[in-house]
């Protein structure tokens, strides 16, 4: 809804080749969600019953559906400062920007690890599989997203070694 | 001194361009390892999922998805050909259709960036063709797109509810009367600039008109009922109506309409699961910040000194409302609405400031933050469709920006505007 710029101005063959994989499992992630809070009601209204499993799949789906769009989605960001840098310090800000996201996602993905390790004997009450399942969607994601900032670290370079 | 830290951290890495998400996930990561260092780092990963994790914000999702429909499917054109044989025919005529087809597809959609994109690409052409300056065309889209969020459904109150632990159902209920008001309002600015410029007004085609409109959009002027009444009757929750406002919208484009192709199915669904990423992954990183801040008693430490300026709750509104339409100029809303709120919730409790009224004035006021420069969004993008350059947009916005910080006065300090309706409907 916010701010579709594009994610990087770079963008080559092989990101967008990479770029379609994640954007079809979330779409495929969105319908699913759609599909089952709509089956919730008419299971209600129309069997008077409810679909136990539902509200829990659905949640653990959103958060898949979430973190694996978030791969490819522009990310929210103020740049109106760095906006008025010229082109080769903003292209060094971006690889700057770059590296501390990735410290960050890799702090994600041990923790996401961790987590793992930890609620692997925990389950879902209704569903009855493992509560690592939420967590695996960030360890997995985390990884495309180190992908995606290192495809960028890579096409700034170009532009900053490509202006030199 | 948490407090500094953390948003000391925070704006600094915001400024070098970091994503805000990554932003607080860093001023989070430096507050923890200064004040809390002896505790096991999976606590972030923990809060990121745990924020995410959650029913009524996968309302989300389904909410823009519904929008994305709305605009592939046709339903938009049709809303506003029965709009024009509503009012088409007062001074100003376009004017007013753009504000009426605004407000009925504010029904239907949460963001204001929907709404925008929806009515912008059918009024600006039309309004060009009918003798109205792109840049007032663009202006008035701009600013009626403002109502999006504010008549439900409505993505900024999903979040704060779920941030303050409020009634989503209340929060939307609480928009209807100042998201009339500013429709009503925008109205009278375009019959008053009309009148002035001696803008052109359509002919009145008379009931049969409006009736032959009025079956043509039957299905697409359902949706809000569908919507709106199921909350309110309890028939299903804010995130189930997500769900029917998705498959009601898109059987409609489908079997009634006969618009929606495959290739804009797809396309929709990506758009909004994206769009629901850029958001949700916030709200994610925010889930780290709502446990530090508590865990830290950040809260205490803001409220003490919010409270030590001031124990009046009108002055807090007026010093909070300055704040945030400063914030709305350079910040994304709902960025802004996630970062500031849990910060504020203890001051607005201990003023006893009704969490719903408060809710609203807020997002009012972050929602005007997309129309003003020289971070708004929504000016860009209705710059763009006009093809016209930002600036001229901006001056022609500048009446319908004063009633909407009109109307953000009025409902500033009368919370009745706010209460009186979910009072009234659900106690």
């Amino acid at each position: 809804m916010n701010h579709p710029q594009p994610a990087t101005q770079n963008e080559s063959a092989e990101q967008t080749l990479l770029f379609r994989l994640p954007d079809l499992l979330a779409a495929v992630l969105l319908f699913v969600i759609t599909f089952l809070v709509t089956a919730q009601v008419l299971v209600r209204y129309a069997l008077g019953g409810s679909l136990v499993w539902s509200e829990e799949l659905t949640r653990l789906l959103f958060v898949w559906m979430v973190l694996v769009a978030a791969i490819t989605a522009p990310r929210m960001q103020v740049d109106f400062l760095v906006d008025l840098l010229p082109p080769r310090l903003r292209a060094f800000q971006r690889i700057l920007v770059e590296f501390v996201v990735m410290g960050l996602t890799i702090v994600l993905i041990q923790g996401a690890w961790g987590m793992m390790d930890l609620r692997q004997f925990d389950t879902y009450i209704a569903l009855g599989i493992s509560v690592s399942w939420i967590y695996l969607s960030l360890f997995l994601a985390g990884f495309a997203w180190l992908l995606r900032s290192l495809a960028t670290v890579v096409a700034h370079w170009r532009t900053l070694t490509g202006l030199t | 001194m948490t407090l500094a830290v953390l948003l000391g951290g925070l704006v600094l890495l915001s400024l070098l361009g970091v994503p805000l998400a990554f932003a607080i996930l860093g001023a989070c990561l430096a507050t923890l390892m200064i004040f809390r260092p002896h505790l096991p780092l999976e606590l972030m990963a923990q809060h990121v999922v745990n924020g995410i994790d959650s029913f009524p914000l996968i309302a989300i999702a389904l909410f823009l998805f519904a929008g994305e429909l709305m605009n592939a499917g046709g339903i938009t054109r049709r809303i506003v050909d029965f709009a024009a044989t509503l009012v088409g025919h007062i001074r100003g005529g376009l004017g007013h259709v753009t504000v009426l087809a605004s407000m009925i597809i504010s029904g239907i959609s949460g963001s204001a960036v929907a709404d925008a994109a929806a009515t912008g690409s059918v009024m600006v052409p039309a309004m060009k063709r009918a003798g109205f300056p792109p840049a007032f065309s663009a202006a008035l889209c701009e600013t009626a797109a403002v109502m999006g969020p504010i008549i439900p459904p409505s993505i900024p109150m999903v979040i704060y509810a779920i941030l303050v632990e409020a009634s989503v159902g209340h929060m939307f209920v609480g928009g209807i009367i100042p998201g009339v008001l500013m429709g009503l309002l925008l109205m009278g600015m375009v019959w008053i600039i009309s009148m002035r410029r001696g803008y052109a007004k359509g002919t009145w085609g008379g009931m049969a008109a409006v009736a032959t409109a009025f079956t043509a959009a039957i299905a697409a002027l359902a949706t809000p009922v569908i919507i709106l009444g199921g909350i309110l009757g309890g028939v299903f929750t804010v995130t189930e109506a997500g769900a029917i406002a998705c498959v009601y919208c898109g059987l409609v484009a489908v079997f009634v309409y006969r618009q929606l192709t495959l290739k804009e199915f797809w396309r929709s669904l990506v758009t909004a699961a994206q769009g629901t990423a850029s958001v949700m992954l916030i709200v994610g990183a925010s889930g780290v910040m709502g446990w530090m801040i508590a865990d830290l008693q950040i809260n205490k430490e803001a409220a003490a000194l919010l409270l030590s300026f001031t124990t009046s709750d009108w002055v807090f509104l007026t010093v909070v409302n300055v704040f945030f339409l400063i914030v709305g100029m350079f910040m994304d809303p709902l960025a802004a609405l996630i970062v500031f709120v849990p910060i504020l919730m203890p001051a607005v409790q201990a003023l006893a400031i009704d969490p719903i009224h408060f809710g609203v004035v807020i997002v009012i006021n972050l929602m005007i933050g997309l129309c003003t420069p020289p971070v708004g969004y929504l000016i860009y993008l209705m710059a763009n469709v006009a093809n016209e350059p930002p600036q001229a947009v901006i001056r022609e916005s500048l009446p319908f920006l004063g009633v909407l910080v009109f109307v953000l006065i009025l409902v500033t300090y009368i919370p009745a505007l706010t209460l009186a309706l979910p009072q009234y409907f659900l106690g």
